[in-house]
Formats: structure tokens, sequence, C-alpha cells
């Protein structure tokens, strides 16, 4: 019995290692030059790279992000190369220690939390079955014709030209980088989501956010330059990133006879229930007329409050950002 | 002239290497360049060195129809995955000057036993030992031993294998210079035409 419940638990820890949500803290680097290519690093991999030169004398203190599923440790490990020479003066890289964990997300109201995150399809384009037919009967068709290379390299043409047109780029629904502002025109704060494939910035990297990856396991390296106010780069290929945080309500911006933001299209509103298409709504214009009931993408349409009425749009400069906004009056 | 029976059949091994990964998940693939990945079995043996010469422009035309269509499909997937058509095409364009010229080089040093133990020689160590053993020597690094000195890194560097491996990745794609392997594609290459130039001598 007791066995029994040992593997039981043994059997829980590895899967919760396993399936654990990576959490992201923030380290305090004091950085001595001369001094470059210095690597943070933790026991399960998670890394964070320090980019850029100081020269000798030059001192900056960096705040370095590392992403682990595991427990941070009192200090990572940090590497950078050493002179073999003695003589040579040696620069130097202290771990200050860790920012004081801060809930990114503790000011947005739980349901504006809970709600799903935005959709990003695979930018890996499938390999059409034909195409692997073609390649296949191009290359026995090249060494039966290898006497007569020039028509073997007609046949090789050839295939090339049907292979660029088999293989087609993903389709809609497959974006690589999205924005979704969310928010409710009553609420204080909003909630800001950027989504990427493999790689993602942090702009304000001083401010408060969370980073989830899908898969949760991904393992994910971190760059750093030494440039102040430079961004973060969090990298994970062949994963999907994404960075939440709390932004500043654009309540008060948004009303039915102005739209104080910028030009949206397309647009869709729910009122009483039903969703409807709206024409474009150009930035300090009233909101536009109706053109048909029409649904948002699925991903924008889930887990909306009920009995109130809602707006999603889509920037119409910049089309990765869309605009979801709870209690249009 | 045919191409011989056993180029046709080394090359159709190195095809069977370059078209394999096609026919598996895309998503394994994620983040890669298919257009490297396609082109790297072809240039890493199509400078190895071979023993008897047939003719030379058929063999390259032969190979360079062979592998043609796997590096266009390469470069489609990359172009619909969202690669910049420049850098698909100057890819593209670098690893067909690498191939081309090694299969080139290796096949015209082939008619004289000086001249291949040459071309042998110079592939083993600058195309493919230095690549390796730089590749061993980092790999010790790592392990907290003393890893490779930059002088052999800076070798390796020039190698069209080394060159090919750092585009593998699409998101980190190594920065080393084109320069280097293509300038030892050229000096290989220059080999070849002397290579020629000697066994037309001789027959004369």
């Amino acid at each position: 019995m007791i066995r029994a419940c040992a593997a039981l638990l043994l059997v829980l820890l590895l899967a919760g290692a396993v399936f654990a949500e990576p959490t992201t803290r923030i380290g305090t680097v004091q950085l001595t030059g001369p001094i470059s290519l210095v690597e943070l690093s933790l026991e399960d991999g998670a890394r964070a790279r320090i980019l850029g030169e100081l020269v000798r004398g030059e001192t900056r203190t960096l705040f370095v992000p590392l992403t682990s599923a595991g427990a941070f440790p009192e200090a990572p490990r940090i590497d950078y190369p050493m002179p073999l020479d003695p003589a040579t003066p040696a620069g130097s890289a202290r771990f200050l220690g860790w920012r004081p964990a801060t809930e990114a997300l503790d000011p947005l109201p739980p349901g504006l939390r809970a709600r799903a995150r935005p959709a990003l399809g695979d930018p890996t384009p499938a390999v059409p079955r034909a195409s692997v037919f073609v390649l296949l009967v191009a290359a026995l068709l090249v060494v039966f014709l290898r006497a007569r290379v020039l028509l073997a390299l007609a046949v090789a043409f050839g295939a090339c030209v049907a292979l660029f047109v088999l293989v087609r780029a993903p389709g809609a629904g497959s974006e690589r980088r999205v924005t979704l502002i969310d928010g409710a025109l009553d609420a204080t704060w909003w909630r800001r989501v950027d989504a990427a494939w493999h790689e993602i910035e942090v702009l304000d990297a001083h401010g408060a956010f969370e980073l989830a990856t899908d898969p949760p396991a991904a393992r994910v390296s971190w760059e750093v330059r030494v440039e102040p106010d430079a961004p973060w780069r969090a990298r994970a290929p062949g994963t999907r990133l994404f960075v939440t945080r709390a932004q500043d309500t654009l309540a008060g911006r948004f009303t039915r006879e102005r739209n104080g933001v910028v030009d949206l299209d397309p647009v869709w509103t729910r009122e009483a229930g039903e969703w409807s298409r709206l024409e474009p709504w150009r930035a300090g214009a009233p909101l536009s007329v109706r053109r048909g009931p029409e649904s948002p993408p699925g991903w924008l349409a889930q887990g909306l409050p009920q009995g109130v009425s809602m707006l999603v749009a889509r920037d119409a400069v910049l089309p990765s950002t869309w605009l979801r906004v709870a209690g249009l009056p | 002239m045919t191409p011989r029976g056993g180029s046709v059949l080394g090359a159709c091994v190195a095809w069977v290497l370059s078209a394999g990964p096609f026919v598996l998940d895309a998503s394994v693939f994620s983040g890669a360049s298919r257009l490297a990945l396609a082109a790297l079995p072809w240039v890493a043996c199509a400078g190895l060195p071979t023993r008897a010469s047939g003719n030379v422009a058929r063999e390259v035309a032969f190979e360079c129809a062979l592998f043609l269509p796997p590096l266009a499909l390469g470069a489609a997937l990359d172009l619909a995955g969202g690669a910049a058509r420049a850098d698909v095409l100057w890819i593209g364009g670098a690893l067909l000057a690498f191939a081309l010229g090694l299969a080139f080089a290796s096949r015209a040093a082939a008619g004289q036993r000086r001249t291949r133990a040459w071309h042998a020689l110079a592939w083993i160590v600058l195309v493919a030992g230095i690549p390796v053993l730089f590749g061993v020597l980092e790999r010790f690094g790592t392990l907290g031993l003393s890893g490779a000195p930059a002088w052999l890194a800076r070798i390796a560097e020039a190698s069209p294998i080394t060159w090919t491996v750092g585009q593998l990745s699409s998101s980190a794609r190594s920065s080393s210079p084109l320069w280097l392997p293509l300038g030892l594609v050229l000096a290989f290459v220059a080999l070849g035409i002397a290579a020629r130039g000697v066994a037309r001598e001789e027959a004369s």
C-alpha cells in the first residue's frame, strides 16, 4: 500500500514537472567591463543571453528574465569568456538577486483574466502529398534519362515549376503575430495580449508581464541587450508565445457617437445576443451602419460575458491588432 | 557517355537523404529552413573524392537535375512559411553554387592520380574534417573542458557544410560570412580546372 502510494506520488510529481506552467522571474545582474557574451542559465536548460559588450571600466545593472517550469535557485549560473592571460584585465558579472515576483495580471478582473488567448495558426506550411509524388517521379525520370542530360534537366525544371504551384501558404486564420486589446468600458484596467510564433519581443521590459507558452513545457531562451531600454526577446522555436499585461483603459475613447482611437475594419457588434457585421468605423466618426448578420472569428466570440453589448474590431492600419470591448453604451 | 553507375548510386543515396524529410510531419521542422535541410546532403556529398572520371559536364548536370526538385520544394516551403524572397534566393543561389562547384571539382580532379590525391586531401581537411573537429571540441567546451580555439573556428567557417548547417535554423541563422566558403569552393574549382589542363596536356 505504502509502495503504491509512493509510486502514485512519484508519478504525480513527474507529471507535475512535465506539465507545469513555466514562470518567468527577473534577475538583477551587475556587469563590469570589459565583458561580453554573458549567459545566465538554470539546471533545467532555461537560459538568457546578454548581447553587447561593455568596455573596460564601464558598469551596468541589467534586469534579465529567465523562464522555467521548475523551482528557481538562489542565483543562476553565469558564464562569460575569461582571458587566458592573467595579466589581461577581466570584467565581472555579479548576480544581485531576483526582483520581487509581481502578479502582472492582478489588477485585471477575474472574467477578463480567464478569457481565451488569441488564436495563432501553425505557420509551418504542410508538404502536399502530391509534391512527394512529383519528387519521386522526377527523380525516377532523371535517373532513367541520365544518358540524355538536357532532357533530364528539362524534366527537373518542369518538376520545380509543379512543386512551386503545389505548395501553398497556410490559409486564413493562421496569423503569426496577433495583439488583442480586451476590456470593458466600465473597467479601470484592460488586458493586452501579444501572441507570436517562435519569438516575441517584450517592449516595455520594466513593466510587469506574464509569459505563457503553448505547449506549456516549451523551453524559452531570452535575449537582453546591454543598451538601456532595448526590448527583451523571448525565443522558443515551434512554440506559441503569449505576453499578457494589464494596460490603461481605453474607456472614454469609445462611444457610439465617436471612435476616439483608430480606423477599424472589419467591425462586429453583439446586441441582444445577435452578432452583426458593420461598415468600417473611421476614427472620429460615429458607429457605422449595420451590414448584416455575421459572427466574428470564433476565438474572438468565445467566453464573452452574456447580457452586455460587445464590439469586436480589427485595426485597419495594423491588421494584426484586434480590439474587443464590452459594454458599449 | 552516361554518368557512371557508382556516381548514380551515390547521388541517389544523397537524394534519399535530401527528399526523405519531406515525407515526415512538417511540424517537426517548425522553425527550420527546408531549403538548407534539402541541400545539406548534396553539399556534403557533391565534393566527395571520386576515383574514375567520366564526362564531367554530364555528371554534374545529372546531379543538378536530380537535386533541383528537392531544393525547389524546400524553397517553396520556406517562402510559404514566411521567409523573405531575397533570403531564399540568396541562400538557394549560394547552396547551388557550393554543390555544383564541389561536384565539378571532384570529377575534374579525378582524371589524374596526383590531382585526385590533392583534391581528396583538401576536401577531407577543409570541407569535412575541420568542421567535424571543431564540432567535437565545441561539444567538449560545453562539457567544461577547453573548447575549440578561435583559429579553428575561423577555418571551420570556410567549409560549405558549416555554412549550410548555419542556415538550418530560420530563427537563429548563423551570421558567418558567405565569402569564406565561396572562396574555398572557387579554389576547389580552380584546382579542378588546373587538373583538367594537366590531363589534356598529358593526353596530347
